[in-house]
């Protein structure tokens, strides 16, 4: 059974791309291969397939639309150096984008270098690993908030977030006080590329964790901060953090160091 | 990227070896499509026999083309293209008897095989309907579908994230994925479709 929902779970991660054609030829493979057996990918493809279609056909008329997005001046995520990059390449390869299209996309450039990201964005960093290890096992939760926060951890184990995020959002609604419940929601958040949405949810569990959890809330706290661009916040956090012991006491003072006074 | 073992179980190389005119491979894959392909088919169009003949017609089209067929963006798309088509000039066969005799079967649906109610395929609706939903996703997820449609290779969609790893990016595209395809079927909804 956990291989049956941990294929899905890989494999329905790809279908977005595979309907654009983005997969490498392995991954076609496997990904159609795995179809075949499944319902929910099957269906699923049915129901994307008519919008992806035309889409795709429409993609010219589309770009139009999308070059007037961008070139009003429209953010888009962190780790901004990296994906100019990406654009850049994107751009200087003939057969990807018509000149027009090239020209516009340049001006997108220059208009996000002048509108800026955040600055300390790239130094922000988050824990990948020992996420059960915050589910709460004791008597603060009851079983029915624990089962969808095991469940959660399971998704995020294996990188699907947005399920992950279904399940501790849920903990959540049913039992607001627990820190735990809004620590995961937040960091599932996070590596969704949703920082926005997951500051109120590490604020709570910041907020409500007991002594063991809120050093390590606060730490992922300041860095979603930074990730959004809030680096005043994120050094008030990290300041208070730095105050105390611990792995994340060093953390939070190493950080302090290389971010501007 | 790694691939779990049981993936490669039954129905790996499944489809190539069928294209390449294996019989095994062919009846295999002509089984596996067949009962998810009526299934679809019936919801559809509300008729048992009329969609197993669907069905049917569709799988036939399929496999006279399988072997020369280049399949740029794989099979279901284009399996799903075929079985559209022939849901399509069904219900349009459909309604114009019972618009003749006098009847119109009311479970009869249009919304989700991209017809309007006259029965043609809404080309132009759908591109309206595509992109007012465009205009209410967010302006990253229109990123992201800016670089799916301009057909760069993964790595380059990854550096265009920062270079996070390829399970955040696949989540992001699926979300944007989900919220378009959510806003569509609201106008779909709101148009009557």
């Amino acid at each position: 059974m956990r291989d049956d929902r941990s294929t899905h779970a890989t494999m329905s991660r790809l279908l977005a791309r595979y309907e654009f054609g983005a997969l490498s030829d392995d991954e076609r493979r496997a990904f159609e291969a795995h179809a075949l057996e499944c319902d929910l990918c099957f269906a699923e493809l049915e129901r994307g397939s008519v919008a992806t279609a035309a889409l795709r056909e429409r993609a010219r008329q589309f770009r139009q639309t999308l070059a007037a997005d961008e070139a009003r001046g429209a953010r888009v995520a962190p780790g901004l150096a990296a994906r100019l990059a990406g654009l850049a390449r994107a751009i200087a390869a003939p057969r990807v984008l018509a000149p027009a299209a090239a020209v516009a996309l340049l001006l997108v450039i220059v208009t996000l270098r002048l509108t800026g990201a955040p600055r300390y964005a790239h130094l922000a960093t988050f824990p990948t690993d020992d996420v059960a290890a915050d589910i709460v096992r004791g008597p603060g939760a009851s079983d029915a908030v624990r089962e969808l926060l095991v469940a959660g951890a399971g998704y995020f184990d294996i990188q699907q977030y947005d399920e992950a995020a279904r399940r501790f959002r849920a903990a959540r609604e049913r039992d607001p006080q627990l820190a735990e419940a809004a620590y995961l929601l937040g960091l599932a958040e996070v590596f969704q590329g949703e920082e926005r949405d997951a500051l109120p949810d590490l604020e709570d569990a910041a907020r409500l964790a007991s002594d063991d959890l809120r050093p390590k809330a606060e730490w992922v706290l300041a860095n979603a901060y930074l990730k959004a661009g809030r680096t005043r916040d994120a050094r008030g956090v990290l300041e208070r953090l730095s105050r105390g012991e611990g792995e994340y006491a060093a953390k939070a003072r190493d950080l302090l160091a290389r971010l501007p006074s | 990227m790694t691939l779990p073992p049981r993936l490669t179980e039954g129905t790996e190389d499944l489809i190539p070896r069928a294209r390449a005119g294996d019989r095994d491979a062919e009846n295999a894959l002509f089984e596996r499509l067949h009962a998810r392909i009526l299934a679809r088919a019936k919801k559809k169009v509300w008729d048992e026999q009329a969609a197993e003949d669907i069905a049917q017609e569709t799988l036939r089209t399929v496999f006279e083309k399988l072997r020369e067929a280049a399949l740029p963006n794989g099979l279901f798309p284009w399996v799903f293209t075929i079985l559209h088509n022939k849901i399509g000039n069904y219900l349009k066969r459909r309604r114009a008897e019972l618009e003749r005799g006098g009847a119109m079967d009311p479970e009869i649906t249009w919304e989700t095989v991209g017809l309007s109610r006259d029965g043609e395929i809404a080309a132009i609706d759908l591109t309206e309907s595509l992109e007012k939903a465009l205009r209410r996703v967010t302006p990253e997820c229109r990123k992201v579908f800016s670089l799916l449609l301009a057909e760069v290779g993964r790595e380059e969609i990854r550096a265009a994230f920062g270079g996070e790893p390829q399970g955040t990016v696949d989540s992001r595209i699926s979300r944007c994925r989900e919220k378009l395809l959510r806003h569509l079927e609201e106008l779909w909804k709101e148009t009557g479709r």
